[in-house]
């Protein structure tokens, strides 16, 4: 509940000249079937207590898609911004920009993942949603 | 230093205090000691001694429980002395080999002879008396010691009119040591080697056997000889151990230089043989596993005994025991069907999220031979699904905004992104972007059992083909049953 307000207080609380540029929605690839690949992989009933871990309903696997709707994918870029804000108050708020974001639905959850900015790392950090855009955590795939 | 030098010199003088008063009768080193298995007798490939010049003196060597060849060598003289007017008039030394009495009398005296009360014959000798020898090649079993013989037959008025004593000898040593012939198992075999224990279990016939085979003692060749001691079946899911009995495992019966044992495996596993030969206690293993569908000459390879599936499920112990650190390395094949010989390559960067395997490692420089094909790259993901990833170092941008994960639990800096949740073990984006862009397959150990494998694209711009195997904690029989075996720590 604390950390639903405050992801709430960084949405209201987000600049005005951050909404200026907004993420769109990255198309289709072997990533984003990836990513569907893995929500899908959490469906079994062995899941249940990872899929509890991130309030996450179990779904038909028709209703995990990759989103292409402008307006969420814009919505996703804020929701991750919000998410970082509450993870790390003291960095300063990066310029809005308008990079792709990888969006999956899960039903009414949502999965998005950032990949504009390559790393090392073996895994690709990817911020879970609620139904609200309520941060529900982190996932590595 | 200083310190040190006065222990050297310590342990030396003791040593030379021992060796004075080292008793001849009483049991030695050598002797029967209670092996830690409680089966068997001590390993001791050799033994050594002094034999005193007395008449009759002895000494003991080894103690055999299974038939062995030994060598057998005595050096040294002792000095015999004579009085005037003894039948046998000689003073002077006396080799092992001992000196001809006079005529009609003893053979031989003060000779050393080889004492073997459970072999037949159980007396030898290191050659003719008084003459060169002091080495002989016997098969012994049992307690091994070297006796010396009699001295020299005096009268009353031989040399003197009132008593016998004609000879002595001066107190003094000879000294005796045996050795076991040295020997190797060869790789032990299975036939067959690979069994589907999901749908067959036929008879499997293990053989041992050891290097040389025989040796030749005076010009003629000698068989040597193992024994073995424990066949011990384990099986890989570690459901259905039998230990096996004597019975389906003397083939053939008495000693020879190989031996085997037929039976019956339920699953997937490793024979463990041990033999003793050569003095010792030898152990040898060989495996008997599923083939992987479809086929993979890696994961098949029976010629190396699936050694690489011991390099791959190594890979999960080793990264745990260094803070989950992804483990990488490369899968070499060798030339002339030698099998697969693998390189790893430590990373010092990575961590728990993951390593980097430089494209150089598949140089031919990196080749343990020069006919050597790099096969596939593979490592290892530490941490199965739901459970929590810390210590990545790399950091993360989250739409602009950098952010570095939590490196373990108790990280609570504000810029940490804390809990990561493995949500897959499946090979990552990274992953697959690794085997496009290097073109080397790729295989993918997981800490909950699973391996995958991952095909280069042959079409630049398609997607990698995935394969996946079970390597441990299957859920049905049948994957149980074809459980990979791990490496074998004696």
């Amino acid at each position: 509940m604390r950390i639903l307000a405050i992801v709430i207080f960084g949405l209201v609380g987000l600049p005005l000249s951050s909404v200026g540029a907004q993420n769109t929605c990255h198309q289709a690839d072997r990533y984003s079937a990836h990513f569907i690949s893995v929500f899908k992989g959490m469906m079994g009933p062995e899941d249940s207590a990872l899929r509890a871990h991130f309030t996450l309903p179990v779904v038909d696997s028709a209703l995990v898609t990759l989103v292409s709707d402008p307006q969420l994918c814009a919505r996703a870029g804020h929701a991750i911004d919000s998410a970082a804000y509450l993870l790390d108050p003291s960095r300063p708020i990066p310029p809005t920009n308008t990079n792709p974001l990888y969006v999956i639905t899960i039903g009414n959850s949502f999965a998005v993942a950032d990949l504009n900015y390559p790393n090392k790392n073996d895994y690709t950090v990817i911020f879970v949603f609620g139904s609200l855009w309520q941060f529900l955590g982190l996932g590595g795939a | 230093m200083t310190q040190r030098s006065v222990q050297v010199l310590t342990s030396v003088v003791f040593l030379g205090v021992g060796r004075v008063f080292y008793n001849n009768n009483g049991p030695k080193e050598s002797g029967i000691r209670p092996a830690r298995s409680g089966h068997g007798y001590a390993d001791e490939s050799s033994a050594s001694d002094s034999i005193g010049s007395a008449a009759l003196s002895s000494a003991s060597l080894q103690n055999f429980p299974y038939d062995t060849w030994i060598e057998v060598v005595a050096t040294g003289t002792i000095t015999l002395h004579s009085k005037p007017g003894s039948i046998l008039n000689y003073t002077g030394p006396v080799p092992v080999t001992g000196h001809a009495d006079a005529p009609n009398r003893n053979p031989c005296v003060l000779e050393l002879t080889i004492q073997i009360p459970r072999t037949w014959p159980s007396t030898y000798a290191f050659g003719p008396c008084g003459g060169y020898g002091f080495v002989d090649t016997v098969r012994a079993l049992g307690p091994v010691s070297i006796k010396r013989g009699v001295m020299p037959l005096d009268y009353v008025g031989e040399c003197s009119p009132v008593n016998a004593d004609c000879h002595w000898v001066d107190p003094g040593y000879q000294y005796v040591s045996s050795t076991a012939i040295p020997l190797y198992l060869n790789p032990t075999t299975a036939s067959p080697h690979a069994i589907n224990f999901a749908t067959s279990h036929p008879q499997v016939r293990f053989t041992g056997s050891i290097a040389p085979r025989t040796v030749y003692v005076g010009g003629v060749a000698q068989t040597m000889l193992m024994t073995a001691t424990l066949w011990q079946w384990i099986g890989a899911d570690s459901t259905r151990d039998y230990p096996t009995g004597a019975s389906p495992c003397q083939y053939p019966n008495g000693p020879d230089w190989t031996r085997a044992c037929l039976f019956v495996p339920q699953e997937s596993g490793r024979m463990i043989l041990k033999a003793y030969a050569g003095g010792k206690t030898l152990t040898d293993a060989v495996t008997v596993q599923c083939l992987v569908a479809p086929a993979d000459s890696m994961l098949n390879d029976s010629t190396n005994d699936f050694k690489s599936r011991e390099e791959l499920q190594d890979l999960i112990p080793q990264s745990v025991a260094v803070s989950y650190h992804e483990l990488t390395g490369v899968a070499w094949k060798l030339s002339n069907g030698g099998g697969f010989n693998f390189r790893r390559y430590f990373d010092p960067a990575a961590t728990e999220c993951e390593t980097q395997l430089p494209f150089s490692e598949f140089s031919p420089s990196k080749a343990p031979e020069a006919a050597a094909t790099a096969y596939s790259v593979y490592h290892d993901h530490t941490k199965a699904k739901d459970q929590i990833l810390f210590g990545c170092n790399d950091t993360i941008t989250v739409n602009g905004r950098p952010m570095l994960p939590a490196r373990n639990p108790a990280d609570v800096r504000p810029d940490s992104l804390n809990a990561i949740k493995v949500l897959s073990e499946a090979p990552s984006s990274f992953d697959l972007d690794y085997v496009r862009d290097s073109g080397k397959r790729m295989f993918i150990m997981t800490s909950s059992g699973w391996v995958w494998k991952i095909d280069p694209p042959v079409i630049t711009g398609a997607s990698p083909l995935q394969t996946v195997f079970r390597a441990f904690g299957g859920n049905t029989d049948s994957q149980r049953r074809c459980t990979w075996v791990k490496k074998y720590i004696p």
